[in-house]
């Protein structure tokens, strides 16, 4: 359910976006641009990759290399593969206190056309990596069970 | 400091971390121990990397790409390549060069395109009797011609990260992406001669056939056109043409092959998410990466170090493409596109070399060190799904090695052969 949630979010801002950029082209052509749509749509971008990058993360396509991974015992492998997890969540705890201070920072300064405070798009940063921690927890805690 | 970066970075590679967070944790002691630079500047440097309008290029022809396979125009191209060429010595494996060369306007990832016509063409050429080793290397060989053709995903990360035109690049491509095709035709002919693999079809195709097939296909063919023509009248943009390119697969999808189907609509936006978020991770990861280089000075560095080994620019090519290919044996494309690309650049453009011409030259590479042992990710891929063991594929693969060296000397030597397009188009 939640994860059908996270991925229809993700198609429609997909999905808005190829809309906005393909009226905004038209509207270009036919000589009356529309200026807010280079920024509103890099903005939903921004939204867009970080629940894309939580959809990769299930389904374990940020890859890494596996030279030593392959040449140890299956046990082995799991209690490094663990540790791996836990490295990359202590890396993103601390990524994630820095980008709550973030975002007030950016609540003064102004998306050029609309007038809309940055702080609404760099709230994804702290969002999304609260959405990567979760997933990470529970591919942590199914190694975990099967070690 | 640049010497803890690179230490950090390969450890944590070696022990598994995915790529992208190793880049991050290398980065994160620019951040600490400098202390001139607050962490803050970590988070807005990956926001700011995405808010860039060029990069939206790359869901949409991830998007268009999953959205073309969806339309059934895979299977047309088959069935068009194999008419074509599929009477030839070595017929499967002929097929699927072209069907690389043809699928370019499609895929845009040599490893993708690789994978695809492992699991579409491999159990037919193994029925046909040909080894294990000679399919995964033609396969192999194959895609990399994918790379060059537009739009090629790494020709967009590539003119993205180094700010070179992206339009100019895809036009630069075409003209190498024929040539290399040619010559592993030639290559896949002689080798398939000696063994005796025979032809895929008896006979000469019938041009009624030919001409009704191609008309079938003919939508999926075409659009590289199409972006030539845009790109040259500057009616759109690449990342407009993304936009263009997902309508337009969509509406042969609907209304000229009615095969698109909302189940089949779902899944392309379901590999799309997982294609975009490996790619953009990466992206933003090495956008922290660059900024802590920069400041370091890591590019100037390196360009004054590789200065005072040799000024002569051959020498400095040959030195930056041994590197291009042993880090491409160990990252994927697109990491290294972004990764090492930006380092190596400015030494080439320093030594006199155009930054088009270098760029396609790199691209193929980079997918090159995917090809070989002992680590190459393309190799690996086509290697995995065929259960073709390593060593066989090497052995078979050394008479394309000699041919992929034959095409990079070519397109060191002669750089029309990228800029001939790009210069009477564009200007």
């Amino acid at each position: 359910m939640y994860q059908r949630i996270e991925f229809a979010c993700a198609s429609i801002l997909l999905a808005a976006i190829v809309l906005l950029v393909g009226i905004a082209a038209i509207a270009r052509v036919s000589g009356s641009p529309i200026i807010w749509s280079l920024e509103v749509s890099a903005a939903l971008f921004v939204w867009l990759v970080v629940l894309a990058v939580d959809l990769a993360m299930q389904n374990q396509r940020h890859f890494g290399l596996s030279i030593i991974l392959d040449n140890v015992s299956d046990k082995t492998r799991r209690l490094i593969q663990m540790a791996n997890i836990v490295v990359v969540m202590l890396l993103l705890c601390f990524l994630l206190y820095y980008a709550l201070i973030n975002v007030p920072l950016m609540h003064k300064r102004m998306l050029g056309a609309l007038q809309i405070p940055k702080s609404y798009v760099h709230l994804a940063m702290p969002v999304g990596i609260v959405l990567w921690l979760r997933t990470l927890g529970v591919q942590l805690f199914d190694k975990y069970r099967n070690i | 400091m640049l010497l803890i970066i690179a230490v950090l970075f390969v450890i944590f590679l070696m022990i598994g971390i995915p790529v992208a967070f190793a880049l991050m944790l290398a980065s994160i002691p620019v951040f600490v121990l400098e202390g001139t630079m607050p962490p803050t500047i970590a988070i807005q440097k990956m926001v700011t990397a995405l808010e860039n309008f060029p990069l939206l290029a790359v869901p949409f022809f991830i998007l268009a790409g999953n959205l073309m396979n969806a339309t059934g125009i895979t299977e047309r191209l088959v069935r068009f390549s194999r008419l074509l060429t599929g009477w030839m010595a070595g017929g499967l494996g002929q097929v699927s060069i072209v069907l690389s060369l043809m699928m370019g306007g499609i895929s845009g990832s040599a490893v993708a395109d690789a994978s695809m016509e492992a699991r579409l063409l491999g159990p037919s050429m193994l029925a046909q009797g040909y080894s294990k080793g000679f399919i995964a290397a033609v396969l192999a060989f194959g895609s990399v011609i994918t790379a060059t053709i537009p739009p090629a995903i790494g020709l967009i990360l590539f003119g993205f990260i180094n700010e070179v035109s992206i339009g100019r690049l895809f036009l630069a491509g075409i003209i190498p992406g024929v040539v290399l095709t040619a010559i592993l035709m030639t290559t896949t002919y002689i080798v398939a001669s000696r063994r005796g693999y025979v032809a895929d079809l008896p006979e000469l195709p019938k041009a009624r056939e030919l001409g009704a097939s191609f008309l079938d296909s003919m939508w999926a063919l075409v659009f590289p056109v199409f972006l030539i023509i845009g790109f040259r009248g500057g009616y759109f943009t690449a990342t407009e043409a993304g936009v263009f390119l997902v309508f337009y697969a969509t509406f042969i999808g609907v209304v000229v092959y009615r095969e698109l189907t909302i189940p089949r609509l779902v899944e392309a936006f379901r590999s799309t998410m997982s294609d975009l978020g490996m790619v953009m991770l990466l992206i933003m990861m090495a956008a922290v990466l660059g900024y802590a280089m920069t400041i370091e000075r890591a590019p100037q560095q390196i360009t004054e170090y590789m200065t005072s080994i040799t000024s002569n620019p051959s020498l400095l090519l040959l030195i930056v493409c041994g590197l291009l290919v042993v880090s491409g044996m160990f990252l994927e494309g697109a990491a290294n596109i972004l990764l090492v690309t930006p380092i190596v650049m400015p030494i080439l453009i320093h030594a006199g070399f155009d930054p088009i011409h270098m760029g396609i030259l790199i691209v193929t590479l980079i997918n090159f060190g995917g090809l070989t042992p002992p680590v190459g990710v393309i190799m690996f891929t086509v290697c995995g799904i065929l259960g073709c063991k390593t060593g066989e594929f090497t052995v078979a693969a050394i008479p394309f090695f000699i041919a992929m060296l034959v095409f990079f000397v070519l397109l060191a030597m002669m750089p029309s052969l990228a800029l001939y397009l790009p210069t009477i188009w564009m200007g």
